[in-house]
C-alpha cells in the first residue's frame, strides 16, 4: 500500500516534470533522484515516449461546419432580456421579504405568544376584558400589570401579594394625597387569615369594605364607583396597543410573496429553457 | 477577430456573431471529440451539440478563458453522447438467414471502406494508439486529450474538465501510464527511437 502511493506519487512528479510544470526545489530533488535511480530513470523516458507519440496524432478537421441555424436554437434573447431582469428582481425580492418575514414572525411575534403562554390565567383574564376597559386606579399599592400580556408583564404579580394592605372606608373622609401605611417592610411570608387590625385606622369594622382574598392583588380603588376595589387593571392604551390582526395580516403578506416567489421562478425557468 | 465583441453580440442575440466563434473554434472542438469518442459521427454529433448548448448557456459565461469554458461543454457533450449511445446501443438489426437463423452482425451493413479519418491514420501505430487512448476512463482520456493531444496547459485543462490542478495532474500521470502500459503490446509497431522500456517500467 505505502509502495502504491509512493510509486503513484513518483510517477505524478515525472510527469509534472515532463511538462515543465515542478517547481525549483521538487524538481532539483528529482533530478538528483534520476541521477541515481536508473528504474525511475527509465520511468521518465517511457513516459516522455508516451507523451511524444501521443503529441503525434494528427489534428482532425472538422467534416462539415458546425454553425447554428435560427430553427436550431431560438434567437429571442434580446427580447426576453427586460423581462428577464424583471421577473429575475422581483422574485429576488419576494425570496428576500419573504425570508425576513418568516424571520420576524419566529423571532418576534412568536417570542411574545411564548411569554404570553407562560401566564394562560393572565391571557383569559386579558381576553375576558380586553373589550372594556377598566378605569385607571386612583390609589395603586403595586404595580399594575400595565400591557398584561406584553413583554414585560410579571406573572408574578398575580400569585403573590405584594404589601399587606388596609383598606380606607369610603365615608371617611378621603385624605387628599392617597396615604399608604405600611406595617412593616416587604415580606415574602404568606399573608395569614386574622383579621386586620385596627389600630391604624379607627373605623367601625361593618362599615370597612369586605376583605379581599389573601392572594388578590389590590392594585387600587377605582373613585368613579364609590372606592371600588379594582383588582386587576387593562389600561386603555393597552387596548389600542394590542396587535388583534396582525399575525393574520403578515400571514396574507408572506402568501402573497411566496405565490410571487413561485410564480416568478417557475417563469424564469420556463423562459430560460424555452430558449 | 475581437472574441470579446463577438460574445457580447452574441449574447444580444447576434447569431452571425456567434456563428463566426464558431468557425474559429469548430476544429479543435471536433478534434477533442473524435479523441474523446473515439469515431467521427458521434464526435460530430457531439461537437453540435456543444455549440448548440454553449449558444443557450452564454450568459452563464463570466470571463476567463472562452476556449477553457468552450471545451468544458465540449467534453460534458461527449460524457452526454457517450452515455447515450450506452443506454440506446447502435446495432438494432436482427437478419435472418434463409433457415430463420439471427445474424448477431449485420456484416452488409458494415462499410470496409477506411473513413477519411481512419485514411488519415492509415499507419498501424497511430490505430494503436487510438486504441490505447479509447481502453481508458473517461476522466482519464478527457484529461490525457486535453493535455497531450491539444497541448493545453495544465490549468486550461483543470478549468476545463471543472477539476482542481491536482486532480489533473494525478489523472494525466496515470493515463500516461495507463497508455504507455498498453502500447508495450504494440511494441513491433514502434520505430526504433520510441522503442519502449516495458521491463525496467513494469
Amino acid at each position: 500500500m505505502k509502495n502504491e502511493r509512493k510509486r503513484i506519487q513518483d510517477l505524478k512528479q515525472l510527469s509534472a516534470y515532463l511538462d515543465g510544470e515542478l517547481n525549483l526545489a521538487s524538481r532539483q530533488q528529482l533530478e538528483i533522484r534520476l541521477s541515481h535511480e536508473p528504474a525511475l530513470r527509465a520511468k521518465l523516458e517511457n513516459l516522455h515516449t508516451a507523451k511524444v507519440l501521443l503529441s503525434r496524432l494528427p489534428r482532425q478537421q472538422a467534416p462539415r461546419n458546425f454553425t447554428l441555424t435560427p430553427d436550431m436554437v431560438p434567437v429571442q434573447r434580446r427580447a426576453h432580456k427586460p423581462l428577464f431582469t424583471t421577473l429575475k428582481l422581483a422574485t429576488s425580492l419576494a425570496a428576500i421579504l419573504l425570508v425576513i418575514l418568516v424571520g420576524f414572525e419566529f423571532l418576534v411575534i412568536d417570542n411574545l405568544q411564548g411569554r404570553m403562554a407562560m401566564a394562560p390565567e393572565a391571557v383569559m383574564e386579558v381576553a375576558t376584558f380586553a373589550d372594556e376597559p377598566t378605569p385607571e386606579p386612583l390609589i395603586l399599592w403595586a404595580d399594575p400589570p400595565q400591557g398584561l400580556g406584553q413583554a414585560e408583564m410579571d406573572v408574578d404579580a398575580f400569585s403573590e401579594p405584594v404589601v399587606e394592605l388596609e383598606v380606607a372606608p369610603p365615608d371617611v373622609d378621603p385624605p387628599e394625597e392617597p396615604v399608604l401605611e405600611e406595617e412593616e417592610p416587604l415580606s415574602d411570608e404568606p399573608l395569614s387569615d386574622e383579621p386586620l387590625s385596627d389600630e391604624p385606622l379607627s373605623v367601625p369594622k361593618e362599615k370597612s369594605e369586605p376583605r379581599p382574598k389573601q392572594d388578590m392583588l389590590i392594585l387600587g380603588i377605582n373613585p368613579d364607583q364609590g372606592g371600588e376595589i379594582i383588582e386587576r387593571s387593562v389600561p386603555a392604551s393597552y387596548m389600542e396597543e394590542m396587535p388583534r390582526s396582525q399575525p393574520g395580516t403578515l400571514r396574507l403578506i408572506q402568501y402573497a410573496l411566496a405565490i410571487i416567489f413561485l410564480t416568478g421562478g417557475l417563469t424564469l425557468w420556463a423562459l430560460y429553457h424555452r430558449q | 477577430m475581437d472574441e470579446q465583441a463577438l460574445i457580447q453580440d452574441a449574447l444580444e442575440g447576434n447569431l452571425d456573431a456567434f456563428n463566426s466563434l464558431v468557425l474559429h473554434y469548430q476544429d479543435m472542438t471536433y478534434n477533442v471529440a473524435y479523441r474523446i469518442m473515439g469515431e467521427p459521427d458521434a464526435a460530430g454529433d457531439a461537437t453540435q451539440e456543444a455549440f448548440i448548448s454553449a449558444y443557450k448557456k452564454l450568459a452563464q459565461y463570466r470571463g476567463g478563458s472562452f476556449k477553457a469554458w468552450l471545451l468544458r461543454i465540449v467534453t460534458n457533450a461527449c460524457y452526454d453522447e457517450l452515455r447515450r449511445r450506452q443506454r440506446q446501443p447502435v446495432t438494432p438489426l436482427k437478419p435472418e438467414l434463409d433457415d430463420g437463423e439471427i445474424l448477431e452482425n449485420p456484416f452488409w451493413i458494415e462499410d470496409d471502406a477506411p473513413t477519411p479519418e481512419e485514411q488519415s491514420e492509415d499507419s498501424e501505430l497511430l490505430t494503436a494508439i487510438k486504441h490505447c487512448i479509447n481502453e481508458l476512463d473517461f476522466k482519464f482520456r478527457t484529461v490525457l486529450v486535453l493535455v497531450d493531444v491539444e497541448g493545453l496547459d495544465y490549468e486550461t485543462a483543470a478549468e476545463a474538465v471543472g477539476t482542481p490542478l491536482g486532480t489533473v495532474k494525478s489523472r494525466l500521470a496515470r493515463a500516461r501510464e495507463k497508455v504507455q502500459s498498453c502500447l508495450q503490446g504494440f511494441r513491433e509497431l514502434l520505430p526504433d527511437l520510441f522503442r519502449l522500456n516495458g521491463e525496467e517500467s513494469a
